[in-house]
């Protein structure tokens, strides 16, 4: 594909203070279509908030997050409400609703926003539960009788449930054991080719970064800077260095 | 806005949908409500034609794929580009039959069971509130005997949490109670022109029933609650498990000084609760009554005596177990999820409360039987 792809989000001059400490500085952002982009950086150097700002939860100290032409943080809550349509959010302990069954889970939205019929919202929804590799048996479960690994997977369905076309996930492999992490890097690489989704992916599984993400992007001194992964490794910036070159990345960036 | 046109071939007895616009989630309840409307019964065959779609997602290609499986529509879909027609393999290939939801038949054996269950469950928590009193002795006198630890400070924290920070909604509750019981009583004692008798009937019941029971019954809204919130989420959270490992013993460092905190602060609160009663009831003989203080302690100091006081005091302590009990039981109830955690809190509540007024009743057919 070498037509240029479309921008769904433009963050520009994000800033976020919080108290004394600014955490992000004049920080600019996009997220492309059909683009998946792993996002890394040390501790409190504001991951969570930037996926928070982006999503309209954390509004920032200055800047703008505009979304399809509209500005999130300054638009009327109906408009707000067409952007939020645009992204699913897988969040890091999945946020199932713990009183509901995970079939319910993700017929949610469905419920919510549609008026379709519940036998057509029920087809939809265990579709997508299949898609995760989830079955019949998981359905009718609670959160609590699930496994890591199934809440994961479960979220990412919910997550799917209004077929979005980004999709943010908050370090989506972390408390997964290696096989089940490896499978769902597989999964979600496979519905994001499939469904044509851009993904904002917050890792620190160096393993998923690289075989995921199309674009790298690096908090850093309170700027982003995005790049392909190979790009980032030429970078000289001691922390670049220390990241990308530590024992534990060697493996992963073979 | 209209996601199809229509096309009717009468000749070959086809009926040929032209779908256009996009086909996705947002716009499928009004597709949905669209396609309904339409008669597939007097065709051979209905044809959704893909050729003009411009978006098509899952959920549509779902909707699409349900209704060309259906044999009484005869739905044939066709003339779809090749990125939707690799939407609906995806789609296919994971499309199922949801499981049927199935509810256990009602029938005089399960209701049996159920009944069974309950009354099973019931005993249950009677014997944990029980095994709580054991252990609660047991722990007090293993800390006597110096061979587990022995935490003041965390028992004065809990008589600040329970009894001082208490202190403001309690003297509001036992001044309100005795101007109402007063007022009640002196209304109909001036009938009989006894209004002086209003003292008796204020005092002696403020003494032995209104003040222990409402402190009690506050106490078991504003504390039990507590417990079993405090209790259920560090269940949630691990943090039993956690001190369990460390080799700390969750009743001792847990359960025993919230006990041992309530068991001190609800007497007092209780004495407390009836001193102020009494100043509520010396204002309101003042200003209603026109009784002066001389009179009002007269009058007072010869009705009330220790046996009136006891009765209401030595309630106190066990009420303040019961609730203690109830509230740390339900907190180690919670297993799941935090709606667990709200559900126990309800019962701590329900439970303590209505515990504390069947022991009451106990207390008052001993009471009786003895004379007191």
């Amino acid at each position: 594909m070498t037509k240029k792809k479309d921008i769904l989000i433009k963050a520009r001059n994000i800033t976020n203070r919080f108290g004394d400490h600014n955490v992000h500085d004049k920080l600019n952002f996009e997220i492309h279509e059909s683009e998946i982009i792993g996002v890394v950086g040390g501790s409190g150097t504001g991951k969570s908030v930037l996926l928070r700002t982006l999503i309209g939860l954390h509004k920032p100290t200055s800047g703008t997050v505009n979304v399809l032409g509209t500005d999130i943080h300054e638009c009327e809550p109906m408009d707000f409400l067409d952007a939020q349509k645009l992204w699913g959010v897988l969040f890091q302990s999945g946020a199932l609703f713990s009183n509901q069954t995970v079939l319910e889970n993700i017929e949610f939205q469905l419920k919510e926003h549609t008026d379709l019929p519940r036998d057509l919202i029920r087809d939809i929804a265990m579709m997508k539960l299949k898609m995760v590799g989830l079955g019949d048996e998981a359905a009718m479960k609670y959160p609590s009788e699930l496994s890591g690994g199934m809440v994961k997977r479960a979220a990412l369905a919910r997550s799917l449930a209004l077929d979005p076309k980004i999709l943010f996930l908050d370090e989506p492999t972390s408390g997964l054991d290696p096989i089940s992490a490896e499978k769902f890097d597989n999964l979600i690489l496979e519905l994001v080719r499939a469904l044509n989704i851009s993904v904002f992916m917050i890792t620190h599984d160096l393993d998923s970064l690289a075989r995921l993400s199309d674009k790298v992007a690096v908090l850093l001194d309170k700027k982003i800077k995005v790049a392909t992964l190979k790009e980032h490794l030429k970078d000289p910036h001691p922390w670049m260095q220390d990241y990308f070159h530590g024992q534990r990345a060697k493996g992963a960036i073979a | 806005m209209q996601f199809y046109t229509v096309k009717r071939l009468k000749r070959r007895k086809e009926k040929h949908l032209l779908l256009k616009g996009d086909w996705t989630v947002e716009n499928l309840s009004e597709i949905y409500k669209d396609v309904s409307r339409e008669n597939f019964q007097n065709w051979k065959k209905t044809v959704f034609d893909g050729k003009n779609v411009e978006g098509l997602d899952t959920s549509a290609a779902a909707y699409l794929q349900k209704l060309e499986k259906d044999d009484a529509l005869h739905v044939e879909l066709k003339g779809f580009s090749k990125n939707h027609r690799e939407m609906f393999d995806l789609v296919g290939q994971y499309s199922c039959k949801p499981p049927s939801h199935q509810q256990p038949e009602l029938t005089w054996r399960t209701l049996l069971m159920m009944y069974g269950r309950k009354a099973e469950s019931f005993w249950q928590l009677g014997s944990y509130i029980l095994s709580i009193f054991g252990q609660f002795i047991y722990n007090l006198i293993q800390i006597g005997a110096g061979r587990q630890r022995f935490r003041p400070r965390s028992i004065v924290y809990h008589i600040n949490e329970i009894g001082i920070r208490a202190l403001p909604v309690i003297f509001l509750m036992a001044f309100a109670i005795s101007l109402v019981m007063g007022y009640q009583g002196a209304t109909q004692l001036q009938n009989f022109g006894a209004t002086i008798y209003t003292i008796d009937l204020v005092a002696i019941s403020v003494l032995r029933e209104m003040g222990v029971l409402l402190t009690a019954i506050m106490v078991a809204g504003r504390t039990g609650s507590a417990f079993a919130a405090q209790l259920g989420t560090m269940k949630l959270n691990e943090e039993i498990d956690a001190l369990q490992t460390m080799g700390v013993s969750p009743f001792n460092a847990l359960i025993l000084p919230r006990l041992a905190g309530i068991l001190i602060a609800l007497p007092v609160l209780t004495f407390l609760a009836n001193i102020v009663a009494f100043i509520g009831l010396y204002i309101y003989c003042d200003i209603a009554l026109d009784i002066t203080l001389s009179q009002f302690m007269n009058r007072l100091g010869s009705v009330i005596t220790p046996a009136h006081f006891w009765t209401g005091m030595i309630k106190a302590p066990v009420f303040a177990l019961i609730i203690g009990a109830v509230g740390c039981m339900q907190g180690m109830q919670v297993r799941h999820s935090a709606e667990d955690v709200g559900k126990h809190t309800t019962h701590a509540v329900v439970q303590s409360i209505f515990m504390v007024i069947l022991m009451d009743s106990v207390f008052s057919i001993i009471f009786t039987n003895l004379d007191i």
